[in-house]
């Protein structure tokens, strides 16, 4: 791409051909007004905030809908155009109220920045006695979202973001002129699945997340990046609170792989991490019972049952992070236990591996958009990864990718799809070449896998995604976890359950069951001990997506109770069982990365204009929020025992 | 006057009935003898101009859109007639649809469009209808052109062409954001000419009457004439003619007793001119080279009876119910202007009503989107400052006593 000279106020600086006005301003650190542009969105130029003068050109042109070419002259301080950004904002702060105080969006308002910047600084207030602005009442959306029509600013960034980005179209606008109005399409409560891009985009308080609300000021809040738990993708979330408390959780466009998409579980799904149900202290049973006992105890109880045993099996969760499933496989394999876990991935990557002699999926999420059909196999997308579905979206809009589906077919994206697809060798011999096939590892059958898989070794344009249930299932193939056969465990005295499982209750062939769980459900009532585990959040680790990608995900909030994450809960039963083990989180690391390269390398090529995601933290925790490997009973806990209570009582879940 | 009319020669017939009209369409089959890009010559050679309002050259919209890569292409016809004081384009869809259909299926050959839309106002049913049953004897003549019909939901905003095609498409009736022009990205991406109907009409005769007919007649126009005014109608002339000879000749002078207030000349859009300044022609240039006011040729008229804060608030009134409600200025701009001029009428506050008015007319007239508001200020910006005695006697006195609409 050819790079173009702009001069900005008598500021040169060399842009790529096609960018716009307003970005090659921002690169050179000016700042123009805007409401209605977005960087995820197309431009309307709707709001007029953003005028300049550009010579040549008559009049005040929109700076989000200019494209630079050579030479251009643009001028963003002259009279014209600051009177322009003034009356433009006293026209919009007419209508809204000035209740700033009161307001949730202060701090991060765009009109409240703007107006200190630009805008008149004494408002015309023009409205005839006895007619007021702010009259219409709150709505509340969902449980989650809220409106207030007063505080709109009328820039239909979140309609834009639903049609475009989310492919929803939950929100329209209504009536016309002075009367414009934002509102859901049935005119009631929103129907959709509550994503929250709408009030993620919106630059002022109309659109609000109901959760956190009034809790703290946007300044108060400390910003975490966070590795989501809830499916395959690994998307970044913006987590913010205060004092271990999580408010909301935000997006950040320039950091991660998920391009500031958040399905609603990731956007909403934060407060599991106070569900009354979460366990506390570990469980031991005794006279038939599960009572509460000290670490102590349950370690040492660890210990009799695992010497007492004779053959030990270990299922483990997809959700646990490289290092604990490294961890929990190390002490399996001291006690020659054979590895289990529920996910079907492991077996489909060493099916894959056997095959072609690679690991995991061809191409990456980012590289959608450089095929030209892509076919869906099996896969019910929005169910098992919602942000793979705007990815979808976004590649079929932008390069004309053709969507097939084979075998059951996704709901949300039945307008995209073009046709079917029918699997079997000859359809695939013909199949045109740049086809990408994605494939939910727990539902694929093996004889379509092996007929993919040929054509995917046979042209290398082809290309094969594999969709991971779980956050990290994609990691269970390197340490040798396999599925667990559904009725063929023979007799085994102790079974060793580590993380979140589907499982509900103890197979009968198991004598005796230790778990390590975050909740108190039907497996936990049926086992003999139970460690209660750290979840996500609260646990430092590495978590490898669908797409092959170990990303690190770091403390952002202490630990429930008396919960420990499960890389500590297998050192220490380890260490209690006398074995040699790593202790800190860079042995552990490391010794992992020796043993099991290919988790930390991903096998496509990268596009070299998509940087890796960068995390603003280390590789690894700093020491003074690592308090995964203490026991803390300090002012955190108390304070976290409040946030239960707080969002029991206020949380919409419960 | 012995001008024979080449538009207007039917509307005296009245709606005729269905049996009893047999379009021969001679013109179209003239044309498609000749080859698209005579087509376009012989448009060229005639001068015509668009009729809506903007009075872009036919010929060369019509060259660019047949060059324009993208297929296929598409004819919009805009008959979303709009503009208060503008009333001749229903007349020929109710007296002369043929002439239309011809026109249309001219310019789809010229331009090589095999679909063409004819975008009907809301408000226009009976033009709708009568349209709709004609348009099966159209087609047995003209094969290669499939017309269909479009009914709007009553918005002037639709009148603006690309609006109007969101308006087609089914969505929200809102201006697009310009380049790309809708000559290479317009009706569902593809490239799109849009005409007036007018402008269609006066195609079909250029090739029915011939080139040198149409010239010999000074490019005929339709006029509109209203207001406080004896003669309230639509006449033909040639293009150009004196705005004095319209308001006076044609629409036979103010009532007895009355004068001249003020005229505006092309619709409301435009800037009313006073009874000494009516000496210039109705052109899409003035003699010496500025843009000319004929607008959509609806002259309305406004006697001495007539409260001019009032005319402007009723403009304005209009302008703030039919802003899209897309861009801030005219959104909220509109709105509050009007209510700035109610306020001067009824006496509130009206030495800041009146400063805020001056304010904000230039600036919505630069920072609005779309021509809506740049016409509304433009009209506005007029009669503030040639009427400004007017609103000082309703600012320092008690105003000037005259009758108001409301």
């Amino acid at each position: 791409m050819s790079l173009v000279r702009v001069k900005i106020d008598d500021e040169e600086i060399e842009v790529p051909e096609g960018t716009l006005v307003i970005t090659a301003a921002e690169k050179l650190g000016k700042s123009i007004p805007h409401f209605c542009y977005h960087e995820r969105l197309t431009p309307v130029a709707a709001c007029r905030l953003c005028l300049v003068e550009i010579e040549g050109m008559p009049g005040l042109q929109p700076s989000c809908a200019t494209k630079v070419k050579d030479g251009m002259i643009v001028r963003t301080n002259t009279k014209n155009v600051l009177d322009s950004h003034k009356s433009v904002l006293d026209l919009v702060l007419e209508t809204h109220p000035l209740d700033c105080p009161k307001c949730e969006a202060t701090g991060r308002c765009k009109l409240e920045d703007f107006t200190y910047e630009f805008g008149p600084h004494r408002v015309s207030y023009y409205r005839p006695p006895g007619i007021s602005a702010y009259d219409y009442e709150e709505l509340s959306w969902s449980p989650v979202l809220k409106f207030d029509p007063n505080k709109c600013v009328e820039c239909s960034r979140c309609i834009r973001v639903c049609d475009e980005v989310q492919d929803c179209r939950a929100l329209v606008a209504s009536s016309r002129g002075h009367n414009w109005r934002i509102t859901t399409f049935t005119g009631g409560p929103l129907h959709c699945d509550f994503c929250g891009a709408c009030a993620s985009v919106c630059p002022t308080g109309a659109i609000e997340q109901q959760p956190g609300k009034f809790w703290k000021k946007d300044w108060e809040l400390e910003k975490h990046f966070v590795i989501c738990s809830h499916c395959g993708h690994g998307c970044t979330l913006l987590l913010r609170g205060w004092e271990g408390r999580i408010a909301r959780i935000e997006d950040d466009f320039k950091v991660g792989i998920n391009r500031a998409n958040i399905c609603s579980r990731g956007r909403f799904g934060f407060d599991i991490i106070s569900h009354s149900s979460r366990l506390s202290k570990p469980l031991l049973r005794s006279d038939g019972k599960l009572v509460e006992v000290t670490w102590e105890k349950a370690l040492f109880a660890a210990m009799e049952m695992i010497t007492a045993s004779h053959s030990v099996i270990g299922l483990a969760s997809g959700m646990l992070s490289v290092e604990e499933l490294f961890l929990f496989s190390k002490l399996l394999a001291s006690r020659n236990g054979k590895k289990f876990s529920e996910s079907r991935d492991g077996d489909v990557i060493e099916f894959e591996k056997k095959r072609l002699g690679r690991y995991g999926s061809t191409h990456g999420f980012d590289q959608l958009d450089s095929f030209e059909s892509i076919v869906l196999v099996d896969i019910p997308v929005e169910e098992l990864d919602e942000v793979l579905r705007i990815d979808l979206i976004s590649a079929a809009k932008k390069s004309g990718a053709k969507l097939f589906t084979a075998g059951r077919a996704s709901f949300r994206l039945k307008k995209r799809i073009a046709g079917l697809f029918k699997i079997n060798s000859q359809t695939l011999a013909s199949a045109p070449a740049k086809t990408l096939f994605v494939v939910d590892t727990e539902r694929i059958e093996e004889k379509e896998l092996s007929a993919i898989l040929e054509k995917v070794s046979s042209d290398p344009f082809t290309g094969i995604l594999f969709v991971a249930a779980q956050s990290n299932s994609r990691a269970l193939s390197s340490f040798g976890f396999r599925v667990l056969p559904s009725d063929e465990i023979s007799e085994v005295d102790l079974m060793i359950a580590a993380g979140p499982l589907q499982m509900t209750e103890r197979p009968t062939s198991v004598k005796r069951l230790i778990a390590s769980a975050s909740f108190r459900n039907e497996l936990v009532e049926s086992a003999d001990l139970v460690f209660p585990a750290a979840l996500p959040f609260e646990k430092s680790g590495t978590y490898v997506n669908s797409e092959g990608r170990a990303q690190y995900s770091d403390i952002a909030v202490p630990m429930a109770g008396e919960s420990w994450p499960d890389a500590v809960i297998w050192i220490s039963v380890m260490k209690e069982l006398g074995e040699a083990t790593p202790s800190t989180p860079r042995e552990i690391l490391d010794e992992v990365r020796n043993n099991h390269p290919e988790l930390f390398e991903r096998n496509y090529p990268v596009k070299s204009s998509e940087a890796e995601p960068k995390l603003p933290s280390t590789r690894l925790a700093p020491p003074k929020r690592h308090r995964g490997l203490l026991l803390d009973k300090s002012e955190w806990l108390r304070k976290l025992q409040e946030h239960l209570d707080f969002s029991k009582e206020f949380s919409p879940w419960f | 006057m012995n001008f024979e009319p080449l538009l207007s020669k039917l509307f005296s017939r009245g709606v005729t009935s269905f049996d009893h009209d047999f379009p021969d369409f001679f013109g179209y089959r003239y044309a498609t003898e000749m080859g698209p890009e005579k087509v376009i010559e012989v448009i060229r050679e005639a001068g015509l101009r668009g009729r809506g309002g903007a009075g872009f050259p036919t010929a060369v919209k019509w060259d660019y859109c047949r060059k324009a890569s993208g297929s296929p292409k598409y004819l919009v016809c805009n008959a979303d007639e709009s503009e208060p004081g503008t009333f001749k384009d229903v007349q020929i869809m109710m007296y002369d649809p043929h002439a239309l259909f011809e026109g249309i299926g001219i310019a789809a050959y010229a331009i090589g469009a095999r679909q063409a839309y004819i975008y009907v106002r809301g408000e226009f049913d009976l033009p709708a209808r009568i349209m709709e049953l004609r348009i099966p004897k159209a087609h047995i003549s003209m094969q290669q052109v499939q017309i269909f019909i479009h009914r709007g939901a009553g918005a002037y905003i639709c009148g603006e062409e690309t609006a109007l095609l969101d308006s087609i498409e089914g969505r929200r009736g809102e201006p697009r954001l310009k380049p790309p022009y809708p000559a290479e990205c317009g009706l569902w991406g593809k490239p799109t000419v849009i005409n007036n109907v007018e402008t269609l009409t006066s195609v079909s005769k250029i090739f029915r009457f011939g080139l040198d007919n149409w010239k010999a007649k000074g490019t005929p126009k339709l006029y509109c004439i209203s207001g406080d005014i004896i003669n309230s109608r639509v006449f033909e002339a040639p293009l150009g003619i004196k705005l004095r000879d319209i308001v006076y000749n044609y629409g036979g002078g103010p009532l007895p007793g009355r004068k001249v207030q003020a005229v505006f000349p092309g619709g409301s859009s435009t800037a009313p001119l006073r009874d000494d300044e009516l000496d210039i022609p109705m052109d899409f240039k003035m003699p010496d080279g500025k843009p000319g006011i004929i607008g959509s040729a609806g002259t309305i008229v406004v006697d001495d009876s007539r409260c001019m804060v009032d005319v402007a608030r009723n403009i304005m009134r209009f302008y703030a119910h039919e802003s899209c409600g897309k861009c801030t200025p005219c959104r909220d701009g509109n709105a509050l202007v009007h209510d700035a001029l109610n306020d001067i009428l009824e006496g509130r506050d009206a030495g800041y009503a009146m400063e805020y008015i001056e304010r904000m007319i230039p600036r919505i007239f630069t920072d609005c989107f779309c021509p809506l508001a740049k016409g509304a200020m433009n009209a506005l910006g007029a009669i503030f400052t040639k009427w400004r005695a007017d609103f000082e006697s309703h600012v320092f006195g008690s105003g000037c006593g005259r009758k108001r609409i409301g």
